[in-house]
């Protein structure tokens, strides 16, 4: 019985740490930097396969996070002659690779990027699967963080000819992009205050790079830190911004007078910038303690929110709350989209994102002004927990936990991965104990939560349509979807599952038309797809205790991998 | 309601002491010899609550000069760990102030490298003035001094009534206890310390987690926390070995109390046996607390006492009436300690001599006349 909850608590700490890769400038994503008029040595001199390149340059594709790429080689008449280019286990290339990965390939003129557990970066030949550099930090740093409670990493970013990765124990790190030689490590608590491993902070989101800046978050909501996002000059990693912006009070003060935690609302997945206003959109994390609320009043804004702040300043735009006074660790923890869609008939530039509260939002982008609010695209039911335990849905999980939605402009249609599984929430365990008069902890939960017996929970893509704010479908999935979509103008969507499956829907039918049993683990991560010398490929990292980068193309080689079982697997572990 | 508190904020900005700012040298600024200098529109801020509108961030401006002339592409920095601000044309140069934590900092040019007055590179012997140029931001909450009397016990002491003056609607954590202690030391089989073992307790279920300070030549470490007699997995790593607890034991820690762990490693393998004298667990006397306290910025050794203020931010010194009369400032910390006694402190308590003591970023300030 122990033991079960053991693994549950793992896997829940699994998701609730994701993090996010690099996003990139890439209009037309055959730059190779995101700085406008920085040159590149061309390719062939590099070594790297092939001599043109549309590249997968940062986390969400493009800044705005839409993940959804212009290729239309891979068709639903051939995904059929999809295989594998490639695929290498990360363990065999360094043996120090930790087990999980929920890395976001970031690719640039034919090389992939990828990060491991373990804070690993790969620079890999994206058409061979050679290694061109690996670094991995030294043995010491890399123990530790080998406990810091979750050791995913969701990948990088790539700018100004600097690869930039976030450490668990709380470094910003450079690396050069040719060479794979730090170029330079800070920790960010020399320059915010309080962000150490030792108050509950770690990182597990990528960056972003953006007009010289780059972009990071934290997690560590549910160890009641401060959440903020900070910008930091991608050229010396120094503070792009007087302050970091905080989303929440000071401990102490405002909705935290009573509190000893620090508040939450951590930004643990990337921003997405709007390049034409120099404005960012963010979500955050729940507010802590997690399910026990007594002793933090109010709504506890910002918590549970999409934030747009100026990338420039650090100066608030809006904000809008998705759960007021959050019970059930209700996080908006996917990255925002910023769509040019028709909605209500009218072109018009909005902000979405899908929460763990089962709901998704759509604001406009100037003024926050709500488009869509609040659609459900999973089963709502939720109780306040209490001392005995009350069941609620979505659980803990989510609704939509990290993996990022996709948008498909011919169909209008955004993606959603979701999760249908209900949790058994608990608070205060007695009267006294709700009666502390401050309920204080290290820890945030405040004070349970379980797996609801005999409930078998699975997985959802929930497609929306932009312009009506309604469902035109969902599917259902076995697992719950941890990883993300990916779409492409030939109308397909590619996202992967828990034991290992790929699978392209066909996204105007929606309907799975392809499955593809890999021979890696889970899959915890959103493919990114490239082309190189015009020819398109598909790249899916998976995780487990042989986490893996697989390459796929047409013409690829068709032997698919054993069954595999649904393990979220390890992220939380140092094997 | 806005023109009162507009008033409140000139009241309390008047009324402060600025002995570092009277001492700077802005009050030669027209000295013959042309020196570099920074102003800024503002430099002390009362402090004001978190607002999630943004509203406790004020934007200041400032100009860098050298003489009358302004000092182009000039990188300053607020100390200590601010980003780099280039000066434009003109000088000038914009910087946002948090307003809602307590803070003294400096801004100082860091660097005159690129700089330039009038479209040309600097000489060298400008340089080293536009170096030495500074100025500061303080952010504080007025203090009001309510009364002051003879101590009934000590007559060569005044005991000395004043309160942080708080905005109404403004929350403000005084110093309260915050985390217990884990403490203890690592020793090796044959019980010799083990220096650099890190010890990290995690939560058996999510997230909580504490990692240790890398034990000293003595073997001792320590770390805070806060216990909710809940089942913690206990892991020490020294360089890359990880001990651990046998397969299913779980360490029980007890609730609202500092306790001491002993840990002997094994001598083969890495797991770590869970009876004495190889794990020792017993509690220990105090708390780690945190939060807003004042003291006076007087002599170090001077005997004065404070104690921690109640909800309305009312504190009591109790003061040598020779050093209160010599109109000492007050100086504001958000004070993070350990203290070793078996009584939780609270409200009204007074903390030991000597305990409070001002930071290189803490403000000081002159207090309100009653």
């Amino acid at each position: 019985m122990k033991k079960t909850h053991a693994k549950f608590g793992a896997a829940v700490a699994a998701l609730l740490v994701l993090s996010a890769c690099s996003g990139n400038n890439n209009k037309n994503n055959v730059t190779p930097s995101p700085t406008p008029g920085q040159t590149t040595e061309t390719p062939s001199k590099t070594g790297v396969t092939g001599t043109s390149f549309q590249n997968w340059g940062s986390y969400g594709y493009s800044l705005a996070n839409n993940r959804h790429v212009p290729f239309k080689e891979i068709t639903a008449d051939n995904v059929k002659d999809l295989g594998v280019i490639w695929s290498t286990d990360l363990k065999s290339l360094d043996a120090d690779v930790k087990n999980g990965n929920q890395s976001y390939p970031v690719v640039i003129d034919g090389v992939i990027y990828i990060t491991t557990a373990g804070n690993q970066v790969f620079a890999l030949d994206a058409v061979t699967g050679n290694t061109i550099w690996h670094w991995k930090p030294d043995a010491e740093q890399a123990a530790s963080f080998s406990k810091a409670g979750i050791i995913a990493n969701r990948g990088v970013a790539v700018g100004e000819g600097k690869v930039f990765m976030l450490a668990v124990d709380n470094s910003l790190i450079s690396l050069d992009q040719k060479t794979g030689k730090l170029v330079k490590m800070v920790k960010l608590g020399d320059h915010i205050d309080g962000v150490t491993l030792e108050n509950g902070y770690y990182e597990t989101t990528a960056p972003q790079y953006y007009k010289g800046n780059v972009y990071i978050g934290s997690s560590g909501s549910d160890n009641g830190v401060r959440g903020f996002v900070a910008a930091f000059k991608a050229s010396d990693l120094t503070p792009a911004w007087d302050s970091p912006f905080w989303t929440v009070p000071p401990k102490g003060q405002d909705w935290l007078a009573n509190s000893k935690f620090q508040g939450g609302g951590t930004v643990w997945n990337p921003v997405a910038i709007d390049e034409e206003t120099d404005i960012m959109y963010f979500a955050t994390g729940n507010p802590a303690p997690d399910f026990y609320g007594a002793n933090r009043p109010g709504d506890n804004p910002n918590t549970d929110s999409v934030v747009a702040v100026n990338a420039m300043t650090g100066k608030i735009v809006w904000a809008k709350q998705e759960v007021s006074h959050d019970l059930w660790d209700y996080d908006a923890a996917a990255s925002p989209m910023i769509l040019n869609a028709t909605v209500k008939g009218q072109k018009k530039k909005i902000v979405v994102q899908g929460g763990k509260s089962g709901l998704w939002f759509a604001w406009d982008a100037a003024t926050g002004d709500v488009v869509w609010d609040g659609i459900p695209f999973a089963k709502i039911d939720k109780k306040k927990p209490t001392p005995e335990g009350t069941v609620s849905y979505p659980g803990v999980l989510g609704g939509e936990n990290y993996a990022p939605e996709s948008y498909d402009p011919a169909t209008n249609y955004v993606l959603i991965p979701g999760i249908e599984s209900p949790t058994l929430y608990k608070s205060a365990k007695t009267e006294a104990e709700a009666a502390t008069p401050d309920f204080p902890g290290a820890a945030a939960f405040g004070t349970a939560m379980e797996e609801v017996p005999n409930v078998k929970g699975y997985g959802t893509v929930t497609a929306i349509n932009v312009d009506t704010g309604k469902q035109a479908y969902q599917i259902k999935t076995t697992d719950a979807q941890r990883g993300g979509l990916t779409s492409t103008d030939s109308g397909l969507a590619f996202f992967g599952e828990l034991d290992g499956k790929i699978n392209a829907l066909d996204i105007k039918a929606g309907k799975v038309i392809w499955t593809f049993q890999t021979s890696g683990d889970n899959v915890q991560a959103a493919p990114s797809i490239f082309t190189v010398d015009d020819k398109e490929y598909i790249v899916f990292t998976t995780g487990g205790t042989k986490p893996k980068v697989h390459v796929f193309g047409l013409g690829g080689n068709k032997t698919q991998g054993k069954a595999g079982t649904a393990e979220t697997g390890g992220a939380h572990s140092a094997q | 309601m806005i023109t009162k508190a507009r008033l409140f904020v000139l009241f309390a900005a008047a009324a402060v002491l600025w002995l570092w700012t009277a001492s700077h040298p802005e009050a030669n600024a027209h000295a013959e010899v042309p020196r570099g200098r920074i102003e800024l529109d503002q430099t002390s801020f009362v402090a004001k609550s978190w607002q999630s509108d943004g509203t406790h961030l004020t934007v200041i401006k400032g100009k860098l000069t050298y003489g009358e002339q302004p000092v182009a592409n000039a990188l300053l920095q607020v100390r200590p760990q601010g980003r780099n601000i280039v000066t434009r044309e003109d000088g000038s140069f914009e910087l946002l102030v948090d307003r809602s934590l307590i803070a003294y900092k400096p801004v100082s040019v860091v660097s005159v490298q690129d700089a330039m007055i009038a479209g040309k590179p600097i000489e060298s012997e400008m340089a080293d003035s536009i170096l030495s140029a500074s100025s500061m931001i303080s952010v504080y909450h007025p203090i009001e001094v309510t009364k002051v009397a003879t101590s009934e016990t000590d007559a060569s002491r005044v005991k000395v009534y004043a309160r942080f003056i708080i905005e109404k609607n403004d929350k403000i954590s005084f110093f309260q206890v915050d985390k217990y202690r884990i403490s203890g030391k690592v020793e090796d089989a044959n019980g010799s310390p083990v220096k650099d073992a890190i010890v990290w307790i995690d939560r058996e279920i999510g997230e909580g987690f504490a990692k240790s300070t890398p034990t000293d030549r003595n073997g001792r470490y320590e770390m805070y926390y806060w216990p909710e007699e809940e089942e913690t997995n206990l892991t020490v790593i020294v360089g890359t070995h990880r001990y651990t607890l046998p397969d299913g034991k779980v360490f029980i820690l007890p609730r609202d109390t500092s306790v001491d762990i002993q840990i002997r490693l094994p001598k083969e393998g890495l797991i770590i046996d869970d009876k004495s004298p190889n794990l020792v667990c017993t509690t220990s006397a105090g708390a780690k607390y945190n939060g807003l306290l004042a003291g006076l910025d007087v002599p170090p050794g001077t005997p004065y006492s404070v104690t921690i203020p109640d909800r309305q931010g009312r504190f009591v010194l109790t003061v040598p009436k020779a050093t209160w009369e010599k109109h000492p400032l007050f100086f504001e910390t958000i004070l993070t300690k350990f203290i070793a006694q078996d009584k939780v402190l609270r409200a009204g308590d007074e903390l030991p001599i000597g305990l409070v003591k001002p930071g290189d970023q803490d403000p000081r300030l002159g207090h309100l006349p009653r």
